[in-house]
């Protein structure tokens, strides 16, 4: 009787298995019956995550019934307008072009309150502001003497100066450059006898060492090497390479000459030369020609202008495979023309200014007058026969000349300023600028703590400085 | 037709075979996991949709399984409180017999367990009668049980013995076989001989048969030791006369603790079965000896392997022997004993069997149970080893494979239809043993996981997860139902067991993906790539026994 069974139900749930593995394999495709066409019909969906989180969602004015983060899935292909929206909050919108077995995600959309609050941290003004690129240091320095010049602990929300008290009282302070890691700097400071350039390490206590004996000639674009627990620094005498290490306390000369351009990626360094090449060049001082594809354009693009000089930034890679000979690399002229490593080469040739590369995707964002543009290689642009890749585009406009643009939260959204106003951007929004609060319009300066989300500036009031909270998520975008 | 039911002395077209058929189940298994990982990462929707379609399979496969469970588990539970001696009694005269059973259903109309089996026992009976079937007297019947064992000590090999002696049968009627291995040493020949001391007077007959070492033909496995018994056994009956379809042979583990009502249940399955000397008699092991002492992991894997042998019998057409059972002695002779270097002797005697009589020999499940040991070690790392040893030798059944592919070459009178229905079985099951972890817990969600940046902006990259989520509760429902019978079939809970740690018994079942890799998967992939190698596998003795004072002679049933 069991043998019997046995097989009325094989028979049953093998019925039942060809009945419903393709409509499950169907539901997984985005397939739909459509009744009016009487016909399959396949869908797209729409990823949508908000913070903070259950926000509304309305597609087409109507509702939704669950809140952020939610899929909407079966969507048709069509047209849709989305918005999101949450009491106290700026909404968001978009409108949407849904093909079938398309999934759009906006998954790091970020709802700014109608108002930030604003911390004063401290009584006195602030005349410059500095920070490493992600905002874990915060330098600002109150009059212009080495003893108004302070740092800023966030865990104890207190200034502490760096210099001892009396130390350095008559110096000026000239440049302050902060290592990627944060916990060191070069401080120059001018005097009577010239400048004097000082490392600093912010220990407790901190320590405070002269560089003149290492760094004795006149230098210009200083620049720390990237990688994050050493101290190698870089900077331009002429037209040669000055590669001093601190670690060691060694200064390397025999590097390239008739530099044109130079940066530093990871471990190593790169330098575009009097000869055109672009050049990598090892820590043992191993030197090989890269990147460039095609050697013919390379020469057009670089072989115009004997004397142009070149500022070079790194995207970071497009993918967790790609080696270093697929890096993108960004040049961007001291004639304001940005190109590339990779296709096109050609990005802008008007007047580019404030390139500013994104963190943690193939993009980047720059000024043209009123204008902000970005170049995304994570998207390309058309393929044609010959060329393949991005088309920068414009994403938006205003009245004045943007100024200190900041890629934040995921490189989602940009921070910059338009006078004494600071403004957010949702590049994938409907290209709308929010307008967040205002700052001192003697100092448009604004530093984003990239992993605490709070955002420096100097208040309008007294140019005390003072910072908002952008976005809850300790470490989630680091 | 003769055939060789052994990888020895083949000519050499029937060994390239051989090699060739070695080699078929881990390919496939490999080539499967492989061949999918490559689909997820390379063309994810392909990737996505092929295990979606596996997915919904293992999760039908699964629910029908769990209702077979639920009915096995009924059955099991209707025929525990049958005195089956009563039953052999109105064998001996059949009309009083259906006379008597068709009024006690007419009186018991409340108590739908024993109406049940009392229906089940009148149904057998009408077709004695209406088939004539012929049968000896059960009187007449003899069990002959063998115990091989190797390095076994006495508090693992006493309680099978006590149990032996404790059921409810005549012990004149049952022979014991100590099958002693020569190569344990002296220490394995002293303990069967305190054993015979002990045991000796009390069954018919008790011989301890050293197994001598170094055979030719013979490898280190149990189904050798085994053989050598039977064949002392065979002459042993032939002196006194009796007939071999008069005599049942059960070859036990030596950890195996028989129920009471063992040999009168299978006396009676014998003698009413039609082709009684074609037929194996499968009772359902449960690890219950020392089940409450052993750790978590262990607990819940040998309940799922008693689940699994619970599903198992409700289909008798495909059920193979496993671990200890018993059938005729004539059957034995005739297919020429176990065979002696394969590994998977219990279950490579059905196979034999089935080639031996072209097809013609099945299996019939007792719906009694076997106690037996959980592997236990020193430590939790030996327990293990141990278990997995042990997994590994459960799933080293797939050397079968080859046998039986070059055995139903040769045997052109086996139905066609019956030789592909039991070569697909065969290798479906061994393949599906090693893959299906991999598949639902890692390839279900690898395609969300592949970086692809096509792929992640299709649909199937939101829904192929969703649905892999769905298929995995609705698995869950059918572990819940697990979960619940797992309490049923406990042993008693010892004092020292509180009920507290009972409950926790249930969210050990938490621990399955865990298991089901380290102790399903791995063992099934580490033998079939020894079979394809080449390495084949010798016997590797569980080691058993840390404790045995909560020992009894029992079926192991919690109410028994």
């Amino acid at each position: 009787m069991m043998g019997k069974l046995r097989k009325v139900i094989l028979i049953l749930f093998t019925g039942i298995y060809l009945v419903v593995a393709p409509l499950t394999i169907l539901y997984a495709l985005g397939y739909i019956f459509s009744p009016a066409q009487q016909t399959l019909l396949q869908t797209g969906l729409v990823s949508l995550n908000t913070e903070p989180s259950q926000a509304h969602v309305w597609v087409d004015g109507s509702l939704s019934k669950d809140r952020t983060p939610l899929v909407l899935r079966n969507l048709r292909p069509g047209s849709y307008e989305l918005r999101v929206g949450l009491p106290g909050y700026h909404s968001w919108q978009k409108r949407v072009e849904m093909k079938p077995d398309k999934a759009l995600r906006f998954e790091n959309i970020l709802l700014f309150p109608f108002s930030l609050r604003a911390q004063i941290l401290a009584n006195f003004p602030v005349a410059k502001m500095w920070s490493d690129p992600a905002g874990k240091r915060l330098i600002v320095l109150e009059g212009d003497k080495a003893s108004g010049l302070t740092f800023f602990e966030p865990d104890k929300r207190e200034f502490r100066p760096i210099f001892l008290p009396g130390s350095n009282r008559d110096a000026s302070v000239g440049e302050v450059l902060l290592h990627p890691s944060g916990d060191r700097a070069v401080v120059t400071l001018a005097r009577k006898e010239g400048l004097e350039p000082l490392f600093v390490r912010f220990f407790d206590p901190i320590q405070v060492r002269p560089l003149s004996e290492l760094l004795q000639e006149p230098f210009t674009q200083l620049q720390w090497g990237a990688a994050p627990h050493r101290s190698s620094l870089f900077y331009l005498q002429g037209e040669a390479l000055r590669h001093l290490d601190l670690d060691q306390g060694a200064l390397y000369l025999n590097l390239p000459k008739g530099v044109r351009g130079f940066a530093t990626y990871g471990w190593r360094f790169f330098v575009l030369d009097a000869r055109r090449r672009f050049l990598e060049i090892t820590g043992k001082g191993k030197i090989r020609n890269i990147f460039l594809e095609d050697l013919g354009k390379v020469r057009l693009i670089f072989g115009q202008d004997e004397g142009e000089r070149y500022s070079i930034f790194f995207l970071p890679q497009a993918s967790l495979f790609s080696s270093l000979d697929d890096a993108l690399a960004l040049f961007l002229s001291d004639q304001g023309k940005l190109f590339s490593n990779k296709l096109p080469y050609f990005l802008d040739e008007e007047l580019v200014g404030g390139l500013a590369p994104a963190h943690s995707h193939p993009r980047a964002l720059y000024r043209k007058g009123t204008e902000l543009w970005m170049v995304d290689f994570e998207r390309e642009g058309e393929k044609t026969f010959f060329e393949r890749g991005p088309t920068p585009r414009r994403i938006y406009k205003g009245k004045e000349a943007p100024g200190h643009l900041i890629w934040f939260y995921d490189d989602r959204y940009v921070l910059f300023t338009e006078g004494n106003c600071v403004k957010a951007l949702d590049f994938e929004g409907d290209g709308e600028a929010i307008e967040l609060f205002t700052i001192s319009p003697q100092i448009p300066q604004i530093i984003l703590d990239r992993r605490r989300g709070f955002l420096y500036f100097v208040h309008a009031d007294r140019n005390r400085p003072a910072r908002v909270k952008l976005y809850e998520g300790e470490g989630l975008f680091p | 037709m003769t055939f060789s039911y052994s990888r020895q002395h083949l000519d050499p077209g029937a060994l390239i075979l051989e090699r060739f058929l070695e080699i078929v189940p881990a390919t496939l298994s490999w080539s499967l996991l492989i061949s999918l990982t490559l689909l997820c990462i390379l063309t994810p929707v392909a990737g996505a949709v092929t295990v979606i379609l596996f997915d919904l399979y293992w999760l039908f496969r699964l629910m029908y399984f769990t209702i077979f469970l639920v009915l096995s588990y009924a059955l099991l539970e209707v025929e525990r409180s049958v005195k089956w001696r009563d039953r052999l009694e109105d064998l001996l005269n059949l009309e009083s017999a259906i006379a008597r059973s068709r009024k006690r259903i007419r009186e018991l109309r409340t108590n739908w367990k024993v109406l049940y089996s009392e229906r089940r026992h009148l149904a057998t009976l009408e077709r004695v009668k209406k088939e004539s079937l012929r049968f000896p007297p059960p009187k007449e019947i003899y069990h002959l049980v063998i115990i091989p064992f190797y390095q076994e000590g006495l508090s693992v090999l006493k309680p099978s013995l006590e149990a032996l002696f404790q059921v409810n049968y005549p012990k004149d009627r049952i022979i014991v076989v100590l099958g002693v291995e020569e190569r344990a040493g002296k220490e394995a020949l002293e303990r069967a001989e305190t054993l015979r001391e002990r045991y000796g007077k009390l069954f018919l007959h008790f011989e301890a048969c050293i197994h001598p070492q170094d055979i030719p033909g013979e490898a280190a496995v149990k189904g050798a030791n085994s053989t050598h018994a039977a064949r002392w056994a065979r002459k042993f009956f032939e002196t006194r006369h009796i007939p071999l379809d008069h005599i049942l042979v059960s070859c036990f583990d030596s950890d195996t603790v028989v129920g009471p009502e063992y040999f009168a249940c299978l006396t009676y399955s014998y003698l009413v079965h039609p082709k009684r000397t074609r037929t194996s008699f499968q009772p359902i092991p449960v690890y219950h000896n020392n089940l409450w002492e052993v750790p978590p992991f262990a607990r819940v894997l040998e309940t799922g392997s008693s689940f699994l042998q619970l599903i198992e019998v409700t289909d008798p057409e495909h059920l193979v022997t496993f671990s200890s059972h018993s059938m005729s002695f004539q059957a034995l002779v005739e297919v020429g004993f176990w065979p002696v270097d394969l590994v998977s002797d219990d279950s490579a005697i059905f196979w034999k069997a089935f080639l031996a009589y072209e097809g013609d020999y099945h299996v019939e499940p007792l719906y009694v149970t076997l106690s037996m040991d959980v592997a236990v070690g020193e430590n939790l790392w030996e327990t293990c080893r141990s278990i997995y040893l042990q997994k590994r030798r459960w799933a080293g059944g797939v050397e079968n494979f080859p046998i039986l592919v070059r055995g139903l070459l040769a045997h052109p009178r086996i139905p066609l239809w019956l030789k592909i229905k039991r070569v697909f079985r065969l290798l479906e099951m061994n393949v599906v043993w090693a893959i299906w972890t991999p598949i639902m817990l890692v390839l279900s969600w690898a395609p969300a996981l592949v970086p692809n940046v096509e792929f992640s902006s299709s649909v199937a990259h939101f829904n192929a997860p969703r649905v892999a989520g769905v298929i995995a509760n609705l698995a869950i429902a059918s572990l819940l139902i697990s979960i619940v019978l797992s309490f049923f079939l406990l042993p008693k809970r010892p004092k020292k067991v509180s009920f507290v740690q009972k409950a926790i018994f249930a969210l050990q079942w938490l621990l399955v993906p865990f298991i089901a890799t380290i102790f399903g998967t791995l063992p099934a992939f580490d033998a079939q790539t020894r079979l394809a190698l080449g390495k084949y596998m010798e016997f590797f003795v569980t080691p058993k026994g840390k404790m045995h004072t909560s020992r009894r002679p029992t079926d192991g049933h919690p109410a028994s």
